[in-house]
């Protein structure tokens, strides 16, 4: 196994690269698409909610497959051109963002109502009360799930090698098919995931804990 | 006198059920105007639609010279002239005790840091907790976070404070310190409203009761008159059971 590392540390380094890219760049758009319709579902206008429900319903309930290949295939025939790597990437986003959009909206609702009325009362804007009291204790609710998505989302992110995205799975593949050697090669590549992930879920504890 | 809150013939419904019937109410500026009776009275229902937690349903509601009744009205505008106190002190959780006081003058007034930590320290000086300024609101008593709650509201020195239940969930005994400091709000000239159980207060600091039942004014009067010799027979089987129990 250690052979096979030796030979090919560069193909694996490459497919770790960019997971790890993709699993970045996923994180923060989710972060910041999902924490966006999270807060629109707890808007007073029921149209905005609508919009956010909608958004979120439809992206939790179509398996993340089958929205990578939609923005692999179809996209690029009416739209513009995008790589395997791109629209994977893309894809986890939107999926990811729907179950952060979920989870933020239900720390939202365990800050309590009178957090909300005590600011109004005070003068305070509905969104500066969002900004300032609800929001800052909603994060600190949903650090354990969130920690639970960021972690889904890295494997996740192994999505890429059904379009081509060149991440460790697919490099994984390539690997495999070429030296024979299956078993080990996916070893390989289940400790790779295993160094992204396991160090997350314990930082994620351990704000947890702060 | 100068009025500072009016109710026109306001009228609130919760779906079918009538919570307001009819308001017709002028509070005047420096009134402490205690507010009284049984619970789903609809006591709690008018204190909140005097800042616009609750929304009418009919007529005018005229606070600090905006009406509530009308769309166009920012709410905002009125609310920082009309603080409130919470039955269950509502003190942001994710701040100190100081900065509770300090949030709405910062973003709202804009208050320079300095001018603000002054006031706010010396608030807390008049209810008591300058040891407690950084402490957050949990390692607090039920009592200390009530007199928290009443300096947040007076730093944003408001015209209007309207307290609803405010001693309702506290324990005997934390009782007292609340009132000590809602008297001293009401020695400072500031208009009150009062959602109360605290008959003491409402005879001793309180120089206008009313007996509100069924979601209309019973009683308005003095409050030594209304205990002396309350006028109907609900405000006296009220406080006959009141005192008895």
């Amino acid at each position: 196994m250690w052979n096979l590392f030796i030979d090919n540390w560069d193909t694996f380094l490459i497919g770790f690269g960019n997971t790890v890219l993709c699993s970045v760049i996923a994180l923060i758009f989710s972060l910041i698409i999902g924490s966006g319709f999270a807060i629109l579902e707890t808007v007073p206008s029921k149209l905005w909610r609508t919009v956010a429900r909608i958004y979120i319903e439809l992206f939790r309930n179509i398996p993340l497959l089958v929205i990578a290949m939609i923005f692999y295939l179809v996209i690029p025939q009416f739209l513009f051109k995008v790589n395997g790597f791109t629209a994977g990437t893309i894809g986890l986003t939107l999926y990811t963002s729907a179950f952060i959009a979920e989870t933020i909206r239900s720390g939202i609702g365990a800050v309590g109502d009178g957090q909300m009325e005590g600011a109004r009362s005070n003068g305070i804007t509905y969104w500066q009360a969002m900004r300032y009291v609800i929001l800052p204790q909603a994060f600190r609710i949903v650090i354990p799930p969130l920690g639970n998505q960021f972690v889904n989302l890295i494997k996740n992110s192994s999505v890429l090698a059904f379009v081509a995205g060149f991440d460790l799975m697919y490099q994984g593949d390539v690997i495999a098919s070429s030296t024979f050697q299956t078993i080990p090669t996916y070893i390989i590549v289940g400790i790779f995931y295993l160094i992204l992930t396991l160090p997350l879920s314990y930082y994620m504890q351990s704000l947890e804990q702060k | 006198m100068t009025p500072i809150i009016e109710f026109q013939h306001v009228d609130k419904y919760y779906g079918k059920f009538h919570a307001l019937k009819d308001i017709n109410l002028t509070i005047n500026e420096g009134e402490v105007v205690s507010i009284i009776g049984p619970s789903g009275s609809g006591k709690s229902t008018l204190i909140r639609t005097m800042n616009g937690l609750e929304d009418i349903n009919n007529g005018k509601l005229i606070v600090t010279g905006y009406d509530l009744a009308d769309k166009k009205t920012n709410i905002n505008k009125i609310r920082k002239n009309v603080g409130m106190v919470f039955q269950h002190f509502n003190l942001y959780e994710n701040y100190t005790v100081l900065g509770n006081i300090k949030l709405a003058p910062r973003i709202v007034l804009h208050r320079s840091e300095e001018e603000n930590e002054a006031i706010a320290m010396d608030l807390l000086k008049k209810v008591g907790l300058e040891n407690k300024a950084h402490m957050y609101p949990r390692n607090l008593s039920g009592g200390q976070q009530q007199r928290v709650a009443i300096a947040r509201s007076l730093a944003m020195q408001p015209k209007v404070i309207l307290f609803d239940e405010p001693t309702s969930a506290l324990d005997p005994e934390m009782i007292q310190d609340v009132l000590d400091v809602m008297k001293l709000v009401a020695e400072q000239g500031i208009t009150m409203v009062v959602v109360t159980h605290e008959m003491g207060f409402a005879q001793e600091v309180g120089n206008r009761l009313i007996f509100f039942e069924q979601g209309r004014v019973l009683e308005d009067r003095k409050p030594d008159e209304f205990f002396a010799n309350p006028e109907t027979d609900r405000a006296r089987e009220f406080l006959s059971k009141i005192i008895t129990h």
